[in-house]
């Protein structure tokens, strides 16, 4: 079985994450598949810089006329493409920061540079694995998952779910404004266990209520128009559609 | 060595021994129990573990009267009836239980019975039917009515035939080809062809608006609500009543108070849904 | 019945563990108090109301390994693609199971009459017939010492849900706040051995001050099914904390899980479920039972109250109130289920 792992605008950090935190795993992905390509570690295998591949795991945002024309090879050559992380998934902080500056499209000669997009704006995507960084254990079972034919599972629990879990207090207690309660987990709660947080870097979860939500905020004497900022931050074009409803 | 108490999560060995095609989507699995033996009724389920690749309950198919094999019959759909389409004679599985409470097969000795099954719905109760079979002379009229959408729906399509030598079977398909030359419609349209005398009881496993809507019509008909009997279907996921993932309206338990519910035991409006 | 000092509290504890029990008692972290092992840098804190955990989190713990088991199954070409061992003959190959049972006695020191009734409910569902081997082994030779509570907040009713005293049988010893001292009182052997003194003795409990009590009417599924709460929930955002604070919430999903390197080593593991979550109620298929979130906290409510009480007699529910102080929104079941009256 053939995988791939591309990348497009992004800081790599997804694929990092896969080579330092899959620990002995990375070895049984080696072993298990033929991996043809894998940005920072193999050169594509036989010619091609777009091998023909069972699965596609890309990485990073569509910003420039070359991301759009890799992304478009790398669907014609994957049977199955799978975005990874949340560059991928949604435009990341990259989707609202490149609709509020002026992109000198000049800037490079050979680059043309455009407002970030999502790789769904692009092409059908038939999985996407969120998160900043995507999480090496949901990227396992998301494989396995997609070897044996079946969609992988999305996490169907909050931020404030596994928070809780994890046996922290609440930062929105505390009046820290935080997207816990919408953002989807599956996390482990990585940032509001260290103090900061939650940028609901992996969007809102499937039952996400951001009507309750506001009301919540206001309830606690936070300012909703505050909290929107927050919500575009990480979340990019997936809040976009919520915030429309 | 300390005496191991039992533990009801922990898995026993079995193999496969034959896969039968059943139907497109289902399959018959016939697993032999390495040293160890099955006691079960009709009505209850295992837990079937495929190595690696998960678990997930299904209503034992069999005789209880071959307590070292037993045959599950296995519609293709999440990862683990995915995976248990590509078993060979020969593989390795876990098996937990036999758990639930099955169907009071004693007490519906001297009854005529009536079978409701829709779809895959009829895997629940071919224990059931073989079991009638292979005791013949405890019971009354037997009559299986068993409603699919295609030909190619139908399960066990093969054996039907030599059921219907003992017992009355009806077959009634939803969406037939042109070809079909048998029954048309759903079983609740063929309900009326069922003679019911006060000797008589339903058991009945389909979808749950299926279910509910022929026990309605069968209770409407003179039934007492006792004497019809639906097999739930839920996840059950640790099979003895610890993990509340099966739970139905009424706070029951599918796993340990069921599968087998009597419609007087439980809301079927709660159940339709 | 002694009186000890703070110090000689704190050798209550050593001496716990030097019979052999993992001490838990609560403890502030974080700014939060939570129930964690009471080690030497964990210090016990007895002027609390309420701890984010509960007794549920060490008794019946998230991600507890069931079992594991070796099968020989690799992942290899495309299709399906995980293949399974071969029997042949009459039994080569076959899974086997390693279970190792949970070591070491738990005691709990200092929790509130609450949280014991919070194991007493657990005890009735894990221990009914059959029993659950792991929670069964984490129980046996449990210790409980119980901090008298005197006042509630605003969230607490225990007395509510009768829950404000000890049931018989569950505490061994009982400590009380007296000044800037202790009163303990033994309560069972093991109690009084500790305090290396005689007999049991039979004591008046404190009940707790309450500042609001109710009259639910929740006996029955129908009265809760009558009751609209969407006005209640509009503040809810389903995420879940409710159950996961709960003492009582006991609802887990079962998973294996295994990794890429070594198929042949997997590991079944209970993990917490929830039934505000849409996996709790969604079957093969893809039908989900409990759709919206009145739906599902209409069941959260059903559980605690008439199913708990049609099974095993007692309420789900100690009135502990964590569910309306750990959740975000602060959605107070208890004017949806009756009427404060007092």
């Amino acid at each position: 079985m053939k995988l791939a792992f591309y990348s497009l605008t992004s800081c790599e950090g997804c694929l990092t994450t896969l080579i330092t935190k899959l620990g002995p795993d990375i070895e049984g992905l080696w072993n298990n598949f033929d991996i043809d390509y894998f940005k920072l570690v193999r050169e594509p295998v036989g010619g091609s810089k777009f091998p023909k591949a069972d699965i596609a795991f890309v990485e990073g945002a569509v910003v420039t006329n070359l991301d759009r024309e890799h992304l478009l090879e790398i669907r014609k050559n994957s049977r199955f493409v799978v975005a990874i992380g949340t560059c991928a998934s949604s435009g990341n902080i990259a989707y609202i920061a490149s609709r509020n500056v002026k992109l000198g499209k000049k800037a490079l000669s050979v680059l043309e540079v455009h407002e970030a997009e999502p790789l769904s704006s692009v092409i059908a995507v038939d999985f996407e694995l969120n998160g900043c960084p995507v999480n090496a254990d949901e990227f396992i079972d998301a494989l396995l998952r997609l070897v044996n034919g079946l969609e992988p599972i999305q996490p169907d629990f909050s931020v404030c779910y596994q928070c809780k879990l994890a046996g922290n207090a609440c930062l929105l207690d505390r009046g820290q404004l935080c997207l816990g309660p919408i953002a989807m987990g599956g996390c482990d709660a990585a940032c509001t266990s260290v103090g900061s947080p939650c940028f609901g870097c992996r969007g809102p979860y499937v039952d996400a209520d951001l009507k309750a939500y506001f009301r919540t905020l206001e309830k606690k004497g936070m300012k909703i128009e505050d909290a929107k900022p927050l919500l575009q931050m990480f979340m990019g074009k997936k809040i976009k559609e919520v915030l429309k409803e | 060595m300390m005496t191991m108490e039992y533990n009801p999560y922990l898995p026993r060995p079995a193999s496969v021994n034959a896969v039968r095609e059943e139907s497109l989507e289902t399959k018959t699995l016939r697993l032999s129990l390495i040293n160890w033996r099955a006691t079960f009724l009709p009505g209850q389920f295992v837990q079937l573990l495929l190595p690696g690749v998960g678990e997930a309950p299904f209503c034992i198919t069999s005789s209880p009267s071959d307590p070292k094999h037993l045959e599950l019959t296995i519609m293709r759909r999440g990862l683990v009836t995915t995976a248990a389409h590509y078993m060979r004679p020969g593989d390795a599985v876990g098996i937990r239980g036999p758990f639930g409470r099955p169907f009071p097969v004693e007490s519906f000795k001297g009854k005529d019975l009536v079978i409701v099954a829709t779809g895959i719905g009829i895997a629940a109760l071919r224990s059931l039917i073989l079991y009638t079979i292979e005791n013949r002379n405890d019971f009354g009229d037997v009559t299986l009515l068993y409603g699919a959408r295609f030909v190619e729906d139908l399960v066990y399509r093969e054996e039907l035939k030599s059921w219907a030598e003992k017992i009355k079977v009806i077959v009634t398909l939803s969406k037939p080809s042109e070809k079909w030359k048998g029954l048309k419609g759903r079983v609740t349209d063929h309900l009326d062809t069922i003679k019911l005398g006060e000797n008589s009881l339903a058991v009945i496993c389909g979808s749950p608006a299926v279910m509910v809507s022929v026990a309605k019509t069968l209770i409407e008909k003179g039934l007492e609500q006792k004497d019809v009997y639906l097999s739930m279907e839920r996840h059950m996921k640790c099979g003895i009543g610890k993990c509340a993932r099966c739970m139905i309206p009424g706070g029951f338990m599918v796993c340990k108070d069921g599968p087998v519910f009597s419609a007087g035991e439980i809301n079927l409006e709660d159940v339709g849904e | 019945m002694a009186k000890l000092s703070w110090h000689e509290i704190l050798g209550l504890i050593t001496e716990l563990q030097k019979r052999g029990f993992d001490v838990v008692g609560p403890s502030s972290e974080g700014g939060v108090v939570k129930l964690l092992p009471l080690e030497e840098n964990t210090k016990l804190e007895t002027n609390y109301v309420r701890t984010l955990n509960s007794p549920k989190d060490f008794l019946l713990p998230n991600k507890e390994r069931l079992f594991r088991y070796k099968s020989t199954a690799t992942v290899t070409s495309y299709g399906l693609k995980i293949r399974f061992p071969t029997v042949e003959g009459p039994c080569p190959i076959t899974i086997v199971p390693e279970y190792s049972p949970p070591r070491g006695r738990i005691a709990f020191f200092g929790i509130h009459p609450c949280m014991v009734n919070s194991i007493r409910y657990l005890d009735k569902v894990m221990l009914s017939d059959p029993a659950d081997p792991y929670y069964k082994a984490r129980r046996e030779g449990l210790f409980i010492a119980v901090l008298e509570c005197d006042e509630g907040d605003e969230y607490c009713f225990c007395k509510s849900v009768g829950c404000e005293k000890v049931p018989n049988g569950y505490a061994d010893l009982s400590i009380k706040k007296e000044g800037d001292g202790f009163v303990v009182t033994p309560r069972s052997p093991t109690g009084s051995s500790l305090l290396m003194e005689e007999g049991v003795e039979q004591i008046e409990e404190t009940i707790p001050k309450m500042k609001e009590e109710y009259l639910f009417d929740a006996k029955d599924e129908k009265s809760i099914d009558l009751k609209d709460p969407a006005n209640l929930l509009e503040d809810c955002t389903i995420c879940s904390s409710c159950t996961v604070v709960c003492p009582t919430c006991y609802c887990s999903d079962i998973q294996d899980r295994f990794s890429l390197m070594d198929p042949s080593n997997v590991e079944r593991i209970r993990t917490r479920m929830s039934c505000q979550r849409k996996s709790y109620s969604s079957i093969a298929g893809g039908v989900t039972f409990l759709r919206t979130k009145n739906e599902r906290f209409k069941w959260r409510m059903k559980h605690k109250f008439p199913f708990s009480e049609r099974m095993y007699g007692i309420s789900g529910c100690v009135g502990c109130g964590n569910c309306i102080a750990f959740c975000p929104s602060r959605i107070d079941f208890r004017t949806f289920l009756g009427r404060r009256v007092a």
